[in-house]
């Protein structure tokens, strides 16, 4: 039986794709087409492998039974001293949790550092199916003087569903950390639970730490990974990591051969996953609190859209403020610091914003135009209002032809320059 | 002038009838119906009220009945019966006495789910429960995704997608599968063969998952008329299936005319076309005012057709007259479906498109044009124009094709006696193994689950050893790759695909320095823009090369290798190039007078016999097992249209195929006929074509599902031999069939090769004739030898071609060799 599936399947292999374009007349030998070589059987016959205890041992794995059944645990701890780049995991019992929270779309929640767990798996692919499953989870948590990682990994199937019942036990009632968690690795979670038909774990909130990251580093950074961050930001670098995409070849390939310098790099990559995960929260915390300055432009603007969003116009003026002060301030800072004073009726500054911007970018309309409509409504100067018009037109013409849209935008300025003009004439007092 | 009329002015014109083989008459017959039944929930009887229901058709009550007693069903009634009320019923029922439940609608086709969907939601709208029902496809938007996998009690969505999004990710489906009471397979006819092998498989995975989730649904089917609707039922579904096949719908008298083409060219059996016969039939009934649909086999024949209607007909008509085929945008499609239901339309040439059950209300007269394939399908076609009253009419157009000629003279059987069996063979091999995977990604197996076949142990076993499964300590299979094993597998193409044949006319020959494949791309949009696309054509109408026909792979070999002559609807096209890989053939219309035949050297080593037969000591063995066919072409003849005389040939370079597949051969001791070595080979040959084509008839399956080669000396034996074996690989039950039902198939090849008009044997019956060999013409330029120990055809060809042939004809021949003795007439132990 088995030849004939195996013989079945490398004819099918075989079939179809065999040899090139064939051209007409005579000449152009396609090259004859070559067997598929069957692979050499890589499992060394005969070689008993190392029991499974005797293999995890290496690493510190114990049997455990947390209450969900007995699953393989290893426990790692750092004192909370320890550096991670440009914070130690102390500071996470300092800082200012409730603002991560409120950034996270979790305002009101009690912030507390004792519940906070974070989250992260390594699994066997990418995709989200019933068959793609995390086999390593890790749980980090502040315990004491000490950050405590737990690694969980599944060495046999038969040991899920109590390595599920064990985190739903642990993560219930927490406060989960993750780093784009909320897309991938819960709803995995969730999936494998459903599956073994067990209950989600209860009353969990979440903080998924991607979209924060994204809205504060997206600009500056090639990417919002994690280990871009962590290189770019938290000023950690890591040595030999293992790329995550190729954690599920090195997992079979560990079950199969149980030799542990194949899932080394594994537990490692997925216990410092966790470690960047809790300096990564104290970075985007102090952000938001100011314990810690913004350094770029697009940092100030971000916690400048969030303290707005939030009403906290003050701290927003001066994020603001300081996005267009900084040294790689884009027309756009200056923009939004404009916007957010005239949203303010905060006339002063915004007019200030905008004939910086006018006198800074030759080629910029929008700030013309808003001072345009500042003179004609506001002030009903409508000489000065003409003036700003007229000038927005010109800029505005030297874009027809080159920019998208711009005809539109010129029409739409003759006609407020006929309108001030008309309102200018007949509220001037006759020669 | 109304179709009652028409009819009878037809019967009256000879030069009509001399073309009609048939014409049969269906009496009209009245509505069975019954009340509904008691204990329906009043919610449903007040919705079917609303809709003016005050009674069911016989089969409706019973298909309620039937479900209500936890039965499955299917319901095998003709087309505008009320099928969809037989499922549409017992789900709304079972919803509305528990909101909880939910059902799962499959139809092989989108437009078809969505056509439901509107029909379902006539009776909803009138509930008071809420009922949800959404199709679940390819174009569902991501947001509603999440809100029909909560909320929808009724999900209608198809087998490809069942298989590729919803099984996979069956943990986000959970409201779903905890829930489902019924499972619901429209059109199951149309689940046959390689595709209903994969679909069986499918439903299969359905039921773990529902098992693991504590749900048994029922299963409720409906199809058109086939031989085995109880067998096809149970095989899909596993489980027995209660089989309602009494219509209680009224019908009005419907008239089925079988019209052959006249001969133009009685040598080659050549007849006027069939699409231009549609032309002027279709022509006349649009002048007359009379609703008509015409069927045809490829979109640019339907294309052609339309266009010609249009031209014919009056100006004021032009605008009702359209075309319907795959690869129209969905809102164009449902347009031309509201047209012809509200009879804004009223002429439309389509594809079998709209064979299925997509609302078209009814129309008086269907063309089909060419057999479509199954007995099934033509009375499919048929029931399009067939109405509850008054009068239809439905068209048979013959093709060429020796099955198209066997329907036009025996239509006496084709309405008379059962229809085609539908089977399926989800043993397969490959196709079992696929699913196996994609089962094994889904949940785990445990160690003596079963999956279709008493072997799955071992299967899993050999997963394993490909690290592709893994044994838990609990002794449970769970998938171990990083991969999706539904990706790999399309439930509706073969595992080798087809080779598509590209007609490259009008555009630039590689002759000046572009190869057609370069043209062609430059042709796909954005591969250069227009202004370079313009200069490229120097301001000419810029030609598109247009697929017009595809072949599988193996036929490929013989038929679209380099230089060679392909007939398309009696054009002939020549091949400029075979893109191998890529599996396009790029052919230019030529002016030919010969066609060409290439020489295969097919080896086929028997593996294994599973069966063995004889009907007499001294006649025939029939046999059946498991084969290794390695084919690699040779030679090609170019052989003179009139005469059939050899002038010229050339080598053909392809590289050589290998099949592992079932087969049924047949072996006639070398006395059983007084044949020199040139008869035998050409009495093979032409028994092989016709039993081809007949087993594909009886089968119910596609010329190219089936493939033959014959042995003057086989090696194995030594004895001149027929091999007929499937082409899927693994094979799909056909040779099987073939090998149990040898008899019916012989019997029905004999009389394809008698019913044919020609006189000495034709392409249509007995296949090209082959110059060199007993009944072809003598060669002139005789062909090398082929390479290869194999060419036992070619050598045996040339071994007599000094010698001066017997008289006999090559029909004469295949049809001694058929009917020798042991082989037919016997009846079946």
């Amino acid at each position: 039986m088995r030849e004939r599936i195996a013989a079945l399947e490398s004819s099918v292999r075989q079939g179809g794709a065999t040899g090139g374009a064939v051209r007409g007349g005579e000449g152009g030998f396609p090259s004859p087409p070559g067997r598929l070589q069957q692979a050499p059987d890589a499992q060394l016959a005969g070689a008993a492998p190392a029991p499974w205890p005797q293999v995890l041992a290496v690493f510190g794995f114990e049997r455990v039974d947390q209450g969900g059944g007995p699953v393989w645990c290893r426990t790692l701890r750092y004192d909370v001293l320890t550096r991670y780049g440009r914070h130690r995991f102390a500071d996470l019992q300092r800082c200012e949790l409730a603002e991560l929270f409120r950034a996270a779309g979790l305002a009101g929640i009690r912030a507390d550092w004792r519940k906070l767990r974070f989250f992260d798996t390594e699994t066997t692919g990418l995709g989200s199916g019933a068959g793609t499953f995390p086999f390593l989870y890790a749980l980090g948590q502040m315990a004491g003087d000490e950050l405590v990682i737990d690694q969980y990994l599944l060495v046999d199937h038969a040991d899920e569903s109590a390595l599920l019942h064990t985190l739903q036990r642990r993560l219930g009632g927490s406060l989960v950390v993750s780093f784009n968690g909320k897309a991938f690795d819960w709803p995995m979670l969730l999936s494998r639970c459903a599956m073994h038909r067990i209950a989600d774990p209860p009353d969990v909130f979440h903080v998924d730490l991607l979209p924060p990251s994204r809205r504060l580093w997206r600009q500056r950074l090639a990417s919002v990974a994690l280990a871009e961050l962590e290189r770019a930001v938290l000023g950690m670098e890591r040595s030999g990591d293992l790329p995550g995409r190729e954690a599920p070849a090195r997992y079979f390939a560990f079950l199969d051969e149980r030799n542990p310098d194949l899932i080394r790099a594994v537990l490692e990559h997925n216990a410092a996953d966790v470690c960047a995960l809790v300096a990564l929260a104290v970075r985007i915390a102090d952000l938001l609190s100011g314990r810690r300055e913004a350094q770029a432009a697009s940092e100030h603007l971000a916690l400048a859209r969030w303290y707005d969003e939030w009403g906290q116009h003050d701290l927003a003026a001066r994020a603001f403020a300081a996005a267009a002060a900084a040294p790689d301030a884009t027309w756009s800072a200056n923009w939004l610091r404009g916007l957010h004073h005239k949203r303010r009726g905060q006339w002063a500054e915004a007019v200030q914003v905008w004939r910086e911007m006018a006198d800074r970018h030759p080629w910029t309309v929008a700030p013309l135009v808003e001072l345009a409509k500042w003179a004609e409504h506001h002030e009903r100067r409508h000489d000065e209002a003409e003036a700003y018009a007229m000038e927005a037109l010109r800029r505005a013409q030297l874009a027809l032809g080159r920019v998208a849209g711009a005809a539109d935008v010129v029409a739409e300025l003759r006609r407020r320059v006929e309108r001030v003009r008309r309102k200018r004439l007949r509220q001037a007092p006759p020669n | 002038m109304n179709l009652q009329s028409l009819l009878e002015e037809w019967r009256r014109t000879e030069s009509f009838m001399a073309h009609v083989t048939h014409w049969v008459v269906e009496p009209a017959s009245a509505a069975r119906l019954r009340s509904i039944p008691g204990w329906i929930h009043p919610d449903v009887r007040k919705g079917l009220h609303a809709r003016g229901i005050d009674a069911l058709y016989q089969h409706q009550t019973e298909a309620l009945e039937y479900t209500r007693r936890g039965r499955n069903v299917i319901v095998v009634t003709p087309t505008a019966s009320g099928k969809t009320l037989c499922y549409n019923l017992p789900v709304l029922h079972e919803i509305c006495r528990d909101p909880a439940s939910r059902a799962l609608y499959l139809f092989p086709t989108k437009a078809l789910g969505q056509d439901q969907v509107a029909e379902l939601a006539l009776i909803v709208q009138h509930l008071e429960t809420t009922v949800h029902t959404y199709t679940y496809d390819g174009d569902t938007p991501a947001p509603m995704r999440r809100h029909i996998r909560e909320a929808g009690h009724v999900v209608v969505t198809n087998p490809d997608m069942l298989h590729a999004a919803i099984l996979p990710h069956h943990t986000k489906w959970l409201r779903l599968f905890e829930n489902l009471r019924y499972v619901v397979l429209d059109e199951a006819h149309v689940y046959r063969g390689v595709f209903g092998s994969h679909v069986a498989n499918v439903i299969r995975r359905l039921l773990r998952v529902c098992r693991h989730y504590g749900s048994r649904p029922q299963f409720i089917l409906c199809s058109a008329t086939i031989a085995n609707p109880a067998e096809l039922a149970r095989e899909l579904t596993g489980s027995e299936v209660e089989v309602i096949d009494k219509s209680g719908a009224p019908r009005g008298e419907r008239h089925f005319v079988f019209y052959n083409p006249p001969l133009v060219r009685k040598d080659l059996g050549v007849r006027r076309s069939a699409l231009s016969e549609a032309r002027r039939i279709g022509g006349r009934l649009i002048r007359e005012g009379i609703s008509t649909i015409a069927f045809l086999p490829t979109r640019t024949q339907v294309e052609l057709l339309s266009a010609y209607w249009k031209q014919d007909a009056p100006e004021r008509l032009r605008q009702r007259v359209a075309g319907y085929r795959g690869g129209y945008l969905p809102g164009e499609r449902r347009a031309l479906e509201r047209g012809l239901r509200n009879g804004d339309i009223l002429a439309v040439a389509s594809t079998n498109a709209l064979e299925l059950g997509i609302d078209i209300g009814s129309l008086e007269v269907s063309l089909s044009v060419g057999y479509p394939g199954s007995v099934a399908s033509l009375r499919q076609q048929s029931g399009r124009a067939g109405r509850r009253h008054g009068l239809s009419a439905a068209v048979f157009i013959a093709g060429p094709s020796a099955l198209d000629q066997y329907v036009v003279h025996h239509a006496d059987r084709v309405l008379a006696t059962s229809p085609e069996a539908a089977r399926i063979y989800p043993e397969n091999l490959l196709i079992l193994m696929d699913h196996l995977k994609c089962a094994a990604y889904e949940l785990p197996f445990a160690a003596d689950e079963q999956f279709g076949v008493e072997t799955t142990a071992e299967l899993l076993a050999y997963l394993a050893e490909q690290r592709v499964v893994h044994q838990g300590h609990d002794g449970r299979f769970h998938w171990m790759a990083d991969s999706l094993p539904s990706h790999g597998v399309s439930l509706r193409s073969a595992a080798r695909d087809n080779v598509v044949i590209i007609n490259v006319e009008g555009v630039p020959s590689p002759a000046r320095g572009l190869s057609a494949a370069d043209v062609l791309a430059s042709a796909e949009p954005g591969a250069l823009d227009e202004a370079e696309r313009r200069a490229f054509f120097a301001g000419s109408r810029l030609p598109r090369p247009q697929v017009i026909g595809e072949m599988d792979r193996f036929s490929a070999l013989t038929m679209l290798h380099p230089q060679a002559i392909y007939m398309h609807q009696s054009r002939l096209y020549q091949v400029e190039e075979l893109d191998w890989e890529n599996g396009k053939a790029f052919v230019r219309p030529v002016a030919a007078d010969y066609y060409t035949d290439a020489e295969l050297a097919v080896t086929l080593r028997v593996l294994d016999v599973f069966g063995e037969r004889a009907q007499a000591p001294e006649g025939p063995v029939h046999r059946f097992g498991e084969v290794m066919v390695t084919a690699t072409p040779t030679v090609y003849k170019k052989i003179k249209l009139d005469t059939h005389e050899n002038v010229g040939w050339g080598k053909i370079h392809l590289p050589e195929m290998e099949l592992h597949t079932m087969g049924y051969w047949c072996a006639w001791p070398r006395d059983a006929l007084p044949f020199a070595r040139s008869e035998w080979e050409s009495a093979l040959r032409g028994a092989a074509w016709a039993l081809r084509h007949a087993a594909a008839l009886h089968c119910m399956c596609a010329t190219g599902d089936i493939q033959v080669a014959v042995e003057i000396r086989d090696v194995l034996s030594g004895l001149p031999t027929l091999y007929l074996y499937d082409t899927y690989p693994g094979g799909v039950g056909l040779a099987d069939r073939v090998y149990r039902q040898a008899e019916q198939v012989f019997a029905a090849a004999v009389q394809m090769i008698r019913d044919c008009g020609c006189e000495a044997g034709c392409p249509a019956c007995v296949g090209p004739a082959l110059p060199g060999a007993a009944g072809g013409g003598p060669p002139l330029a005789a062909p090398p030898l082929a390479e290869g120990a194999s060419a036992e055809v070619a050598a045996g060809g040339l071994a007599d071609a000094g010698r001066q042939t017997p008289a006999a004809t090559a029909k004469e021949l295949a049809l001694r060799l058929l009917e020798a003795r042991g082989v037919l007439p016997c009846p079946v132990p």
